[in-house]
């Protein structure tokens, strides 16, 4: 098996190279210590979800306070709850407390959003490395390993998040580590850190619960397997989950007035709220939360939420990511193979229920967003697996040629969200807008044709020099380069393994 | 895990059995409570139909009608006398319960004869069991659980005939299947399907004479039903087929439908198989559907299955076939919110694979290997939202679809202004028996379609026989609109009260004298 060289590290470089070119900004975004909220379209603040968990750091770290003032609030909208008359962010505080150190680093350059973002790309960068590392475990070449994390960051709409102020990439890294830490001899610091990533997975975003689901399940069964994994020793797995749980707790009851209440369980303001013009005098008493129990999953939305996420051309993993499909057929594979069969029996359990639970959702659009945002930790996995088909039929042209060309058409969809806009409509809401827009990729191709691109290097720096089309070109390309060289050398590795035998 | 249950000295079986009915009494008492087990308009109607055949003024079998195919109904006979049993609708419930768990048990067994392990069977029966859909159509005065134990029963006998080829299996076979015939007509369709099979199966296996004499046997037995249903129709409205073409069949509401412009599905094949697959979905929650659609192509696949087994498992998808083919033939309708509108109608039809989803499925579990475990949990996962978000389409269909009617005003205003006044209430059964039912009166105070010389007398003089008429003015689908509006005593009325789904007429005052209050016709044949 190859060793990691120094060809690996350049891979490495390539991938930062590329990365660095999506951060996001425009001269606007830069202007007054980047004090003005511009949300059109291209911008880091056109996403609503970035935008409110942004300011929620910025309130923390300025105010030190987890309420929001009106003017904060206003600028969260619509992912604002307001309950006693005091407003707060919708989301679980994960992504806004992790951010806290680049802020500050960010706020003494005068870039405090720019260094903010960077945590979710730092994430992204992690969760390369973490594909790689559990390619390896599962005993891929380092090529294939490659491979496998370039397509998870380059040929899914995980590019497109890797700057933006979201969970994905966070929760993505949740359920990795989890995956790698379940699959190792299990010492009570492992349990420790297993507690670490669960309890953060739930102040990031309380569906990680259901993603790391399987892999607690799986450890915990393994406690009465091994004689030696005590049952005691999970005592760990409290010690390092309960300090999140309390926070959690706490947070919900200071927000909320109830432990177990999250603020999505509120429910978001009005649309009315923050309106120039109100239709109804502000209420004077916060109506109560709706009694008994309503879950956000309904089965009720399985046919539809399945639709999108695997088939609509809004949002569907095959229609943004086709790779995926040989991701599912590695995913096969591996489930014969008996030595790596635990994983991917568990990887296949995150996978279903990460598409099961988001069908259920009401909203497995995701809002106005880029792919099926929601699968993005699901694509992690599965481009493991990727891997793995690769490794098998490496020496097969038509698979290779077939790859290839998923490789192309997922990079070429990937970048243009990535260098563009992650904040295309739903279909429904694409053709009720007053000037109607396309509610798939080609609302991206559009910006780009009229040279509305993301790229804080293009605006700044090349735009002087190239068009936004070319640009978008040699990013594809220079993102196809890695992969393309991947699989050359896991070809003259395997010509050179044939000579010596 | 059998190990385990053998220490007890107890029979999974036994246990499957205490389980499905504990599930079975808790939920009815569940829907009681919160009095959803009424809701269905339709649940209302066979109560009542069953009612009449014991109480009223013209009491008899002839009281069974043509409307609904009669097994149900007359099963409620020996309870539905007392008042409790009618009005709760335990009478009806009942039978849907034993029906629930006898389906339960049947899907254990199905299972069992598929050489599934005990892991398997039960999931197999805890995903029929815990279905909300299920479990409230098992509390209601439907007739949805009588059919699908019915048909599990013919289904699981044909393969137990298939694999054993004992005649006595065969006929059993039959035998559900007949009473299947008597409840829907999905089990006419099993019964074709089901002789097809029987046939094709004895003349590959044996010879065409052996093959003639099964089928015939076959047929004598499972066609028995169809042939008194005709005979009925035939003893009772003078036309055999009265039931299929009669003004009160399905056919003629079909036809006004079609009319309205409503019956989209009509001659339609991808849009009926678009709605009832989505009906299929919601009522199965989707990912059960699909988890025993792969199950069934496991099981297609699999070498160590015989061809014979396959085939008599096909059966448990004629339901599919049939409710496809109605939509298409016309002869259905099946609305899907969101595909027909903003309304539910008869979306319940969906729940009739939940059997056949079960027995897929426990299968695929069994044969799921490695991913046994994922297939469990994705299920139980799907299954735990469902319940905890009491997310029931058939509830939606039986409160606010077209299958709902909240009569409980018209029905209150009887209640308060007729209890205790002497007089008939003269009313169409066809179209307001919900009103009859809910408005608590015994079923004596009532003159409908059913009761003969009174209906025909009351409908020429009305104001010599009913204190009280209930229907819908101007419009001649209610039969008593159509006959008392034209009369010259319908001038002695005067409008009481009016309601959305019925208007309440009066007899003035100075009329009363002549009023017959009391029955008089005694015994009618």
């Amino acid at each position: 098996m190859t060793k990691f060289k120094f060809s690996h590290i350049l891979v490495l470089a390539s991938a930062l190279v590329l990365l660095s070119l999506i951060i996001r900004g425009r001269p606007v975004d830069f202007k007054d210590g980047q004090t003005i909220y511009n949300t059109s379209p291209t911008g880091p603040y056109e996403l609503s979800n970035s935008i409110a968990r942004y300011i929620f750091t910025k309130t923390i770290v300025t105010r030190q306070d987890i309420f929001l003032t009106y003017r904060e609030a206003k600028l969260s909208a619509p992912d604002v709850v307001k309950f006693n008359g005091r407003y707060f962010s919708i989301f679980p505080p994960g992504v806004s407390f992790l951010s806290i150190p680049l802020y500050m680093i960010g706020s003494a350059f005068q870039l405090p959003q720019l260094f903010a973002y960077l945590t979710t790309t730092l994430f992204a960068l992690l969760n390369f490395y973490l594909i790689y590392w559990l390619s390896r475990r599962l005993g891929l070449s380092v090529w294939a390993g490659l491979l496998a994390s370039w397509v998870f960051l380059f040929a899914t709409n995980a590019l497109v998040y890797a700057n933006t102020f979201t969970q994905h990439h966070l929760s993505t890294a949740i359920t990795l580590v989890g995956l790698h830490l379940i699959f190792t001899k299990l010492h009570f610091w492992h349990l420790i850190l297993l507690g670490l990533v669960t309890g953060l997975g739930l102040i990031t975003d309380v569906p990680n619960l259901i993603l790391i689901s399987p892999i607690l399940i799986y450890g915990f069964s393994r406690s009465f397997q091994e004689p030696k994994l005590n049952i005691l020793k999970w005592t760990g797995f409290l010690v390092g989950v309960i300090p999140f749980l309390l926070f959690f707790l706490w947070y919900n009851r200071t927000l909320t007035g109830s432990f177990f209440r999250v603020p999505q369980f509120v429910g978001r303001v009005s649309d009315s709220e923050f309106a120039a013009v109100k239709v109804n005098p502000e209420p004077t008493s916060t109506p109560s939360p709706k009694k008994g129990l309503s879950l956000p999953y309904k089965p009720r939305n399985f046919p539809q939420g399945l639709y999108v996420l695997l088939f609509s051309r809004e949002r569907s993993w095959f229609y943004y990511s086709p790779l995926m499909i040989i991701g599912i057929i590695g995913l096969a594979m591996a489930l014969k193979q008996p030595k790596i069969r635990p994983i991917a029996q568990i990887s296949a359990s995150i996978i279903t229920l990460s598409l099961a639970s988001y069908a259920m959702f009401g909203d497995p659009w995701g809002g106005w967003s880029f792919g099926p945002r929601y699968l993005i930790p699901a694509s992690a996995i599965t481009s493991i697996f990727v891997g793995i088909a690769l490794e098998r039929y490496h020496r097969n042209y038509y698979f290779t040629v077939l790859f290839f060309i998923g490789l192309i058409y997922s990079v070429y969809v990937s970048s243009l969200g990535a260098l563009t806009s992650a904040a295309i409509p739903p279909k429904q809401e694409a053709r009720l807008l007053p000037d109607p827009i396309p509610y798939t990729y080609k609302y991206n191709q559009n910006l780009l044709s009229q040279s509305q691109v993301g790229s804080a290097i293009y605006n700044l720096y090349l735009g002087r020099f190239i068009p936004a089309t070319t640009f978008h070109l040699i990013f594809t390309v220079l993102a196809l380069i890695c992969p393309v060289y991947f699989v050359l050398a896991r070809w003259k590795a395997n010509s050179h393994e044939t000579k010596h035998s | 895990m059998k190990q385990n249950i053998a220490k007890l000295n107890i029979s999974p079986l036994r246990i499957a059995f205490i389980a499905l009915s504990a599930i079975s009494i808790y939920f009815f008492i569940f829907f009681y409570l919160n009095r959803l087990g009424l809701a269905y308009n339709d649940a209302r109607s066979h109560l009542d139909i069953g009612r009449r055949v014991v109480e009223g003024l013209k009491p008899g079998l002839a009281q069974l009608g043509s409307v609904w195919l009669p097994l149900t109904h007359l099963l409620m006979a020996p309870t539905i006398w007392n008042d409790f049993m009618w009005h709760s609708g335990l009478s009806g419930s009942i039978q849907s319960m034993i029906a629930f768990v006898a389906t339960g048990i049947l899907i254990y067994k199905f299972l069992e004869r598929l050489k599934v392990d005990l892991f398997s069977r039960l999931i197999g029966v805890a995903v029929f069991a815990v279905n909300l859909n299920v479990l409230y159509l098992q509390s209601t005065a439907m007739t949805e659980l009588m059919l699908l134990a019915t048909m599990t029963a013919g289904c699981y006998k044909l393969l137990v005939w298939h694999q054993t080829d004992d005649t006595l299996e065969l006929i059993q076979s039959a035998f559900w299947i007949m009473l299947s015939t008597l409840i829907r007509y999905d089990g006419w369709f099993l019964l074709f399907i089901a002789t097809i099979l029987v046939s094709l199966r004895t003349w590959t296996k044996k010879n065409y004479t052996t093959a003639e004499g099964t089928t015939i046997l076959f047929c004598s037995m499972g066609g028995l039903g169809i042939a008194l249903w005709l005979l009925w129709n035939q003893l009772i409205f003078k036309d055999a087929l009265y039931f299929a073409f009669g003004p009160f069949s399905a056919r003629a509401q079909q036809a006004q439908l079609a009319d309205a412009g409503v019956l989209a599905t009509k001659g339609d094949l991808a849009l009926s198989a678009k709605i009832y697959f989505y009906a299929l979905m919601y009522n199965s929650y989707t990912l059960p559907a699909v988890l025993g659609l792969i199950g069934l192509i496991v099981l297609l696949a699999d070498r160590s299955v015989t061809l014979s087994t396959k085939l008599a498992s096909l059966t448990l998808l004629a339901p599919l076939a049939f409710n496809i083919l109605a939509l298409y033939m016309g002869h259905s309708v099946l609305f899907v919110q969101g595909l027909s509108g903003n309304t539910w109608f008869n979306v319940r039809y969906g729940v009739m694979l939940m059997p056949s989803i079960a027995i897929f499925l426990g299968f695929l579990v069994h044969k799921a290997g490695y991913l046994r475990w994922t297939v469990v949990g994705l299920t139980a996962f799907v299954l735990f939202f469902s319940l905890a978000n009491q997310d029931a389409v058939t509830i939606d269909d039986a409160r606010v679809g077209s299958s709902q009617k909240n009569v409980s005003e018209v029905a209150g205003y009887l209640q308060r202004h007729a209890s205790d006044q002497k007089g008939f209430i003269l009313i169409s059964a066809a179209s307001h028996d919900a009103i009859i039912f809910t408005s608590g009166l015994p079923m004596k105070r009532f003159i409908h379609e059913g009761t003969g010389a009174y209906w025909l007398s009351a409908v020429t003089a009305p104001d010599r026989w009913a204190r009280w008429i209930v229907m819908r003015t101007y419009d001649d689908n209610d039969m008593t609109w159509k006959t008392v509006s034209r009369t010259p005593g319908f001038t002695k009325y005067r409008l009481v009260d009016h309601y959305p789904f019925a208007d309440i007429y009066e007899l003035d005052s100075q009329f009363f004298p002549l009023l017959q209050t009391e029955p008089v016709f005694g015994q009618q044949k």
